[in-house]
């Protein structure tokens, strides 16, 4: 798999077109999670093949994990706290009807959260082979 | 002729497993199909049941959820070889 990377010429400028397509594709199924089939967990597994393909054509870890880990983190800290913050902020609001965006910033949150921890466990993994 | 009984047997088991999953069905309890088909849109404001679940029925399914993502990733990174990851000391 590793060894396809070195005749990157055809594979890397095909993958390079698909960035943005993949991309779009991702933030499409997160932000129309609440209406349509998806949501952040499918969302987010899209979003790290952006990486994981980008390693495919160019094998080098040129970004600190630890920024990865550490954005993992805080998005975890942000999914805790934004039903609990809601929940103190507006009495009753599993009963009541509310507005969508939660849904949207929760598959948003979520969406990137899974996105760095599959590319961060992919990165992990690929490291290990070099 | 090997890979043939191993194909036959194989293909065997898989209606087997077909067939035992067929018999088993059991239909959801109606009163929680009213509940969560019927009244999703109303109690929650999402279109998609399957969000309006997984995002207010069972929030907690979902925080652990990404908690164990989050708890995968660090023993993947604590637990396995180092190697020549500059990141680490």
């Amino acid at each position: 798999m590793i060894r396809m990377s070195h005749d990157r010429s055809l594979f890397g400028r095909l993958i390079g077109l698909l960035y943005p397509f993949m991309l779009l594709l991702s933030f499409y199924i997160i932000l129309n999670g609440h209406a349509s089939p998806g949501g952040g967990f499918q969302g987010g597994a899209v979003l790290a093949t952006v990486l994981i393909s980008r390693y495919l054509t160019y094998p080098v870890a040129d970004f600190r994990r630890k920024h990865l880990q550490m954005a993992e983190k805080i998005l975890f800290g942000a999914i805790l706290l934004l039903p609990i913050l809601l929940l103190f902020s507006r009495p009753g609001w599993l009963i009541a009807p509310y507005d969508r965006w939660y849904l949207v910033a929760m598959n948003v949150l979520i969406g990137l959260k899974v996105g760095t921890g599959l590319s961060i466990i992919f990165y992990r993994f690929a490291a290990e082979t070099r | 002729m090997a890979r043939w009984i191993k194909a036959v047997g194989l293909a065997l088991l898989a209606g087997l497993v077909i067939w035992l999953y067929d018999q088993g069905h059991v239909p959801a309890d109606p009163l929680a199909l009213a509940q969560y088909l019927g009244g999703a849109l109303a109690e929650t404001g999402a279109p998609n049941r399957v969000a309006a679940i997984y995002l207010n029925y069972r929030m907690f399914d979902s925080l652990f959820e990404t908690m164990m993502l989050l708890v995968c990733v660090l023993a993947v990174v604590r637990l396995s070889w180092r190697g020549h990851d500059p990141d680490e000391p």
